[in-house]
């Protein structure tokens, strides 16, 4: 068995499972922030067996968009989880054309657009409010993600995520753009502090207003796409944050792996650490939030562009 | 020391420029509305008005022809009327008329089924729809919340009409939570009302005992020992130093802040711990009666609590910075939820509330109550009406009441702790009113007896009464996002007000 097919395999069971763990990680970290002894790192697993074998509830209402839609997300969590090199470059070269990083944002879009579809599927109040607000959230968010990552590519001359991060990045750029995607990300995946996670409050919820109609399976898998989509964000980040440090291209292949997974789980406890003392930003104050985050990645393409 | 209220008769007719010509004074307040039934077949419309001056008041009396359930609204002259009105309307079928917003609050076919409501002040009543305000134009759309919400708290509906993120009107609809309160009051012994008079609002069972004592003492006549005041005032102030405490950090969980929101609680759980030292409960049940109080405080346990709120001074020494001075939060509450002076004033808005919009009404400083108003600490106010303003009162309030009470306990009077009075009867024709400011403000306990020397009306009037509304407006013209924080800066109640 070559050494890249021996990675492929594990990545493929650190799909299943590192997700989930980076979870348990970020609320058993937040619990001890607040003095609370915080459920198992592995509940995020307990949790989902649970759901797998509840029955789900439906509304009269919904369309094949509500049943739909979760499992759209899951594909293309999947997808976007083989093809980001979230945990080092592990696709062998002759993959580089599928992991160009338009085609990786704009298929996450896809699964975004179906959760707000499903989220006014039923007709709910509170869906239809969360919708509106991940669809500002989106498209606040896109031009860091696309302006970020097109300042690697021009530094590399390929837009393909596996030649990006085969190759030495430029550190200035690397930390702006890894800056860049943090913010992002934490807007991307409803976090602190544009969404809070664990509020109860469906008036102030952005995502979690937009599921509140599911149960049952599909809030697994559900629960499960977020989880990937957290792995594959804080992935990037982590990636690019990485290449600041020289040493990391010169890694053997293991040690870049556990490198990466090791920060993955850095990143972990530094978000639960930051949503503990964090306060939510007013609604009206997340597009500055946001525009921060895109001017960091404009400069970083300036960067790029100026020395090519 | 007792509140001295004078009774006057006035026709239905000429009861809303009555009242209106008397609150016109300085330093007068509408207190609150109710109806009762006379005992000779007849329904009479009261009005309970309270003169800051000298801390009494006027109760205008307006009997109606027999077989005439309606009288001439007060709401368009005494705005702050406008909830009492519409729940006469629903506990006796008593209509208001020319009232500008004339529909249930209480009693409406959402809440309950069209059958006899056997504990509503009348035998049968018909359930009317409850209609919400409807705002139209572009964009306009309505949300919907409640009555069961996500977190564990009180039933009741708010409906919100937004523009986009913007609430244009919030028209809230309560009601789930009558239990017959009031009517249950009236059938009791008097000697047993008390158990039944502090849950009328279980967040608030000292300030509802005290209440209750309070009137109950001025119609017979006795006053407690002094001892047992300070005692009273001790529980009433620990109440109130655990609700803010509470609050603050229900403050921080709304918008996120989940250090604080977890940091605040425990303290709640220490000034509770300390209430059960001086009461026997948590909640401080079966403490306050009428004559005195149920328990006395012995040396060690005095000692204890002193201890124990120097304790708690000094933990929350560290911890309300953490809140108040950090800019983020201060970002988040800075302007939110903004109610005016002017419309504080005409809705009769009362407690922190009305004190963070400028008023500097505090019942402690005019009626008789525990060691008040002869003790009353320094009233705490604020001008700019917002969350900010209400969290600040909170802490403003928090400090006062530990220097209150560490004063009081190192400086308890001697004695009895209360005076036995269980055989007295009830007089003819008398009436009470105890008025306390417990934690969310004013509260008036009402009491009248009739003829025989039973009781034939106790009206609760709890501060959520007045504040309801001046939620529903501090909430116009914010994000929809912000509304549980400005929910969470009034944090009022749904069972005193359903009662």
């Amino acid at each position: 068995m070559s050494n890249t097919t021996f990675f492929l395999v594990v990545q493929a069971v650190n799909i299943l499972l590192a997700p989930l763990l980076l979870v348990g990680i970020i609320r058993k970290v937040k619990a001890l922030m607040q003095n609370r002894v915080g459920a198992p790192v592995l509940q995020p697993f307990y949790d989902l067996a649970k759901l797998l074998r509840k029955s789900q509830t439906v509304s009269k209402n919904a369309s094949w968009v509500f049943t739909w839609a979760p499992i759209v997300g899951l594909a293309v969590g999947l997808i976007a989880a083989v093809l980001v090199p979230w945990a080092g470059a592990l696709l062998p070269a002759d993959w580089a054309v599928a992991t160009n990083f338009l085609l990786v944002i704009y298929l996450m879009a896809l699964a975004k657009f179906f959760s707000m579809l499903a989220a006014i599927d039923t007709g709910s109040a509170f869906g239809g409010l969360g919708a509106s607000r991940e669809a500002t959230i989106s498209m606040l968010v896109e031009p860091t993600l696309i302006i970020g990552l097109g300042a690697l590519a021009l530094g590399t001359g390929s837009t393909d995520l596996l030649t990006i991060y085969s190759a030495p990045i430029n550190p200035f750029i690397a930390v702006l753009v890894g800056a860049a995607l943090v913010a992002a990300a934490l807007a991307e995946l409803s976090r602190m502090p544009v969404d809070d996670p664990t509020t109860h409050l469906e008036l102030t919820m952005v995502h979690e207003a937009m599921i509140l109609e599911y149960s049952g399976r599909s809030l697994a898998i559900i629960e499960y796409a977020v989880a990937l989509r957290t792995c594959v964000f804080f992935g990037l980040a982590a990636q690019t944050l990485l290449h600041v440090w020289p040493g990391y291209q010169d890694m053997a292949m293991l040690s870049r792996y556990l490198v990466s997974l090791g920060t993955l789980a850095v990143f972990g406890i530094a978000v639960a650490v930051v949503e503990g003392v964090l306060v939510k930003l007013r609604w009206r104050s997340v597009p500055n939030f946001l525009a921060f985050a895109a001017v960091l990645s404009l400069l970083a393409a300036l960067v790029a562009a100026a020395q090519i | 020391m007792m509140n001295m209220f004078k009774r006057v008769e006035e026709t239905p007719s000429a009861l809303a420029l009555t009242v209106k010509n008397w609150l016109a004074h300085r330093g007068r307040r509408f207190g609150h509305l109710t109806a009762r039934a006379n005992g000779k077949g007849q329904f009479v419309i009261e009005a309970l008005a309270l003169d800051r001056n000298t801390g009494g008041g006027l109760i205008i009396t307006a009997p109606l022809t027999e077989g005439e359930l309606k009288y001439p609204s007060l709401t368009p002259e005494t705005p702050a009327a406008h909830w009492a009105e519409r729940a006469v309307g629903d506990l006796f079928g008593i209509q208001a008329t020319g009232h500008p917003r004339w529909k249930s609050l209480i009693l409406h076919s959402d809440a309950w089924p069209d059958d006899p409501a056997p504990l509503s002040s009348l035998e049968r009543l018909h359930k009317e729809p409850y209609p919400f305000l409807e705002v139209s134009g572009e964009g306009v759309h309505e949300i919907p919340v409640g009555p069961i919400h996500a977190g564990i708290i009180e039933p009741g509906h708010f409906r919100f009409s937004c523009v986009g993120e913007i609430i244009s009107n919030l028209d809230i609809r309560l009601g789930y939570q009558h239990r017959g309160v009031e009517k249950r009051l009236a059938e009791l012994p008097w000697q047993q009302m008390r158990y039944l008079a502090e849950s009328a609002g279980s967040d608030t069972a000292a300030g509802n005992a005290l209440a209750h004592a309070t009137a109950m003492e001025t119609i017979l006549g006795i006053e407690p020992p002094p001892r047992a005041q300070a005692l009273r005032t001790v529980a009433l102030e620990l109440e109130r130093l655990a609700n803010h405490v509470g609050d603050l950090g229900a403050l921080s969980g709304d918008i996120g802040y989940s250090a604080c929101a977890a940091l605040f609680p425990p303290m709640r759980g220490a000034v509770l711990a300390l209430a059960q030292l001086l009461t026997g409960t948590r909640r401080q049940r079966y403490y306050i009666k009428p004559g005195g109080v149920a328990r006395d405080l012995d040396d060690t346990r005095r000692t204890a609590l002193v201890q124990g709120l120097v304790d708690i001074s000094r933990r929350l020494e560290e911890l309300i910075p953490l809140v108040l001075e950090n800019p983020a939060v201060i970002e988040r509450m800075e302007g939110t939820g903004r109610l005016s002076p002017t419309l504080a004033r005409d809705f009769g808005i009362v407690g922190p509330a009305a004190r963070a919009s400028g008023s500097h009404y505090d019942a402690r400083e005019v009626f008789a109550h525990g060691v008040y108003p002869g003790r009353a600490p320094k009233v705490a106010s604020r001008t700019t009406g917002d969350v900010l303003a209400r969290a600040q009162i909170r802490v403003d309030e928090i400090h006062a009441g530990l220097e209150f009470l560490t004063e009081l306990l190192d400086d308890l009077p001697k004695g009895a702790i209360f005076i036995d009075c269980d055989q007295e009867k009830l007089p003819l024709d008398a009436v009470g009113v105890g008025i306390v400011e417990a934690w969310r403000g004013e509260l008036i306990h009402w009491v009248t007896t009739d003829r025989t020397g039973a009781i034939s009306r106790y009206s609760i009037k709890d501060p959520s009464f007045n504040n309801w509304t001046g939620l529903a407006i501090a909430a116009r013209g914010n994000l929809v996002a912000d509304f549980p924080l400005c929910n969470k800066s009034f944090n009022l109640s749904y069972s005193g007000n359903d009662l």
